[in-house]
């Protein structure tokens, strides 16, 4: 994509794919921050009503209940047998899955009794007698509800302690309003993904919670670069600078695009990786919860330290006195007509 | 930085790796695979509610419980842990479920039997008597001793008896065997045992206390024993089938008449009085565990988990490293030798940290290694981008790299803090996957600037110092080959 640059021709022209990729781009994030604010609520809204309409969708991790992986299944069986094999029990709510054409599957109970309790083995020994798979090939995973909560729990805990910590570290850096505007960032990443896991019913499992907490980091990690550039181009935002707060944000914003793109598609190539590998493989629900949780969190947290993180910055900053009224003289010159 | 300084850097670095995995390779170290990745049980214990506060060690006196009956096993490597109230136990290698669960739950044995006989190992009848105790061990799997029969116990050597680290055991075929009648007393008649001053005041002893009906049947069984000598004075303590004392009634304790209101055995010091008497309350175990967790893994799906996210982490890596040369050429393919790098140290680290700290890699690890090669990536991009922008400016390829290496280099130490940050709060707080995704990562983040600061550098350096290999235009160094016209109004 650059080989137009040649010895033989010193003056390249002066495509918008060159300027991008020379970080002179300019596009105008900042001064369209109404749009992309109209976005991000209506994205918000849209979150929070499937959540409030469909709620989600957890894993018996959180919940407590137990599943099982079959494989090396003998018999023919359909997924409403292995329903019916656990209706036998009294339990209603059955997830149940063919996989790997036939010879495996995938099915998880609410909770059966006390883990690792009669009802959890009479509930494998009748699975093992539907699929004419080997009692050992059944992978039993039961988890108790206390333990469910618990880890619930913690999460959020984790979570809670991590903001905060994210606030306190980005004031000491760099200052207060960046880290306002982080935190806002943030709220807006969870929101949206776990509106996405509200609206298409992914199931939250821990794996999803992990990448929860990795979409966190990543979107961060993308608005502490955005905030470090904007604090360089603003340093010396003075009588001298004859551009805005909100003008030179805008230039470092496009100054990173470059990199912002760059490492979205570097990140996201290994996860996609992950999503495709995962897909194939019975009983990895791990790789693929995380892979497909962190590939739609990527997605948001791109654009939420874009679209999102600077310009809610530019507004609290251009309430700062000097700053605002840096801003007002240079438009009162401007509008003059020197 | 001059160039000698930069080859420097490097070649130190690069030895620095290659001690690394001559060490490991001389040992011949793997990493520690965990149960998703090679198949097997895994066991989350909690105390039950309702027994009040917690005491944390007796919570570690139970986890030892279950540790020696979990030893009866032979598992190869099994990992028994408390972390906070919560027991977690690893069984890599074991299929069977369902008797895992059992052996773990189960409830302990306590039983009080007299001794016809003990058999020290040096005893010429040793190998007549009875099966061997490592054949007893496996029995032992399978339930109590009968309780009206005469049987053949063991008893491992000395204080090992309440061994705090099983490792040293000794050897089952020099446990002392005792033959033992039938069991005069059971455990469901202990109501309570403590440790105490004996009598005299001079030593140290566990004392009984029954219940009423158990007091007359222990009063009975020791005034019978009182009229013996010798071996057959003794009464043997078992537990889940293992002697676990065998103390002889006092020679005060006269023929026929018995010891009333409970019973007292004098031992050397204070610990072993409280062992002893955790073990004779424990007619269950000292703390009422539910299992909470129970999860298997057939050692197939395992393996796959672990090809897949190779494979996964193998492609990922192949279409960064594509992307990278792509978009910055000689240097982008610089850039994937740092990610390779990475991979190495990385790989190395996980190596070496499961033999030192016992670190296990899980399914969730591996996520976060995958997840940490964007990190990578991304220092490696901010790098060249920091440098673009510097050529732009005008400076030339040498003082760019320079320049550009401590601006990057702080933007990806900021950056990092905060993945660092998020690692170590997820570690510390979270329970369950997740530590292991954050101990990865957060490893990874660490690696990520070290490597940033040394090799990246110093491989940039190296090149941007070379004449010949910064004019190469495949190098992608120059400002003609990236589309760096001189801005106008800029100065070049």
């Amino acid at each position: 994509m650059t080989s137009s640059a040649t010895k033989t021709a010193p003056q390249a022209k002066n495509t918008p794919l060159r300027r991008f990729l020379n970080g002179e781009s300019d596009i105008t994030f900042i001064g369209r921050g109404r749009t992309w604010a109209i976005i991000s609520l209506a994205l918000i809204v849209i979150s929070l009503a499937s959540l409030g309409v469909r709620g989600l969708n957890f894993a018996i991790d959180f919940t407590g209940g137990t599943s099982f992986v079959i494989s090396d299944a003998t018999d023919e069986f359909t997924s409403g047998d292995l329903r019916d094999a656990m209706g036998e029990f009294g339990v209603t709510d059955v997830t149940a899955q063919v996989v790997d054409e036939g010879d495996g599957a995938l099915v998880s109970t609410p909770e059966l009794g006390e883990v690792g309790g009669e009802l959890d083995r009479a509930a494998t020994q009748a699975l093992a007698e539907v699929t004419g798979a080997d009692i050992n090939d059944i992978d039993r995973q039961a988890v108790g509800p206390r333990w469910g909560a618990q880890v619930t729990e913690q999460a959020l805990l984790a979570l809670a302690v991590f903001l905060g910590l994210v606030v306190v570290y980005i004031t000491l850096r760099f200052e207060w309003r960046m880290a306002l505007s982080a935190l806002v960032t943030l709220v807006h990443d969870i929101v949206v993904t776990i509106g996405v896991y509200a609206l298409v019913g992914f199931e939250v499992s821990p794996a999803s919670v992990i990448a929860l907490l990795t979409i966190l980091g990543y979107s961060l990690y993308d608005t502490v670069v955005v905030f470090d550039r904007v604090t360089e181009e603003t340093k010396f935002l003075g009588a001298a600078e004859n551009r805005t707060y909100g003008e030179l944000a805008n230039g470092a914003l496009n100054g990173v695009l470059v990199r912002s793109l760059s490492t979205s598609v570097t990140s996201l190539l290994p996860v996609g990786a992950l999503l495709l590998i995962g897909a194939q493989l019975l009983g990895a629900d791990t790789l693929q919860d995380l892979a497909l949780a962190l590939f739609i969190g990527m997605a948001v947290g791109t654009y939420s330290s874009i679209f999102v993180a600077t310009p809610i910055l530019v507004a609290l900053k251009e309430r700062e006195p000097r700053v605002a009224e840096h801003k007002e003289r240079l438009l009162t010159q401007r509008g003059g007509g020197t | 930085m001059s160039k000698g300084l930069l080859g420097g850097i490097l070649g130190v670095f690069l030895a620095a790796v290659v001690v690394l995995w001559g060490v490991i390779w001389v040992n011949d170290w793997e990493p520690n695979l965990g149960l998703d990745l090679q198949g097997g049980v895994s066991l989350t214990l909690e105390p039950a509610p309702g027994q009040g506060e917690i005491d944390l060690e007796i919570l570690d006196q139970t986890v030892e419980v279950i540790r020696s009956r979990v030893d009866g096993l032979g598992v190869a490597e099994p990992d028994i842990a408390r972390q906070g109230e919560t027991v977690l136990v690893q069984l890599p290698g074991v299929a069977d479920q369902e008797q895992a669960e059992d052996i773990v739950q189960a409830t302990a044995i306590l039983q009080f039997r007299p001794v016809y006989r003990e058999i020290p190992p040096a005893d010429p009848d040793y190998e007549e008597v009875g099966p061997s105790c490592a054949e007893l061990e496996e029995q032992r799997l399978e339930g109590p001793p009968p309780a009206d029969e005469d049987v053949v116990l063991c008893q491992p050597p000395g204080e090992e008896a309440l061994a705090d680290d099983p490792e040293e055991d000794a050897p089952t075929d020099s446990w002392s065997k005792f033959e033992l009648g039938p069991v005069a007393v059971d455990g469901g008649s202990v109501e309570d045992a403590g440790a105490a001053l004996d009598q005299a005041g001079l030593g140290w002893a566990t004392v009984l206390d029954f219940d009423s009906e158990g007091d007359e049947v222990f009063q009975e069984f020791t005034a019978e024993l009182a009229c013996n000598t010798g071996d057959t004075r003794r009464l043997a303590i078992v537990l889940d089938g293992l002697v676990e004392s065998a103390p002889p009634v006092a020679q005060d304790v006269p023929c026929g008449q018995g010891i009333a209101g409970g019973g007292q055995i004098s031992v050397a010091d204070q610990e072993e009085a409280e062992d002893l008497a955790l073990i004779l309350r424990a007619g269950a175990l000292p703390i009422q565990l539910d299992l909470e967790q129970s999860l298997a893994v057939s050692p197939t799906l395992g393996t796959d988990s672990l090809i897949a996210g190779l494979q996964a982490g193998a492609i990922g890596l192949a279409l960064v490293a594509l992307y990278l040369v792509v978009l910055y050429r000689g240097i982008g393919a610089l850039a994937v030798a740092e990610l390779l790098m990475f991979g190495i140290l990385v790989l190395g680290a996980i190596t070496v940290l499961g033999q030192a700290i016992g670190f296990t890699l899980t399914l969730a690890g591996v996520a976060g290694i995958i997840v940490s090669i964007g990190i990578a990536a991304d220092s490696s991009i901010i790098y060249r981008e920091r440098y673009r922008d510097e050529i732009r400016r005008g400076r030339t390829i040498r003082t760019a790299a320079e320049h550009a290496f401590s601006s990057a280099f702080r933007t990806n130490l900021t950056g990092n803090t905060v993945s660092f940050l998020a690692a170590v709060v997820l570690y510390i707080l979270a329970v369950g996957p997740v530590r292991g995704f954050a101990f990865t990562l957060g490893l990874a983040t660490l690696i990520d600037t070290l490597l940033f600061a040394t090799f990246t550098r110093s491989l940039f350096g190296f090149v941007a110092n070379s004449p010949k290999l910064a004019k190469a235009p495949w190098m992608g160094l120059r400002g003609g080959t990236f589309a760096a016209q001189p801005v106008p109004g800029r100065a070049k």
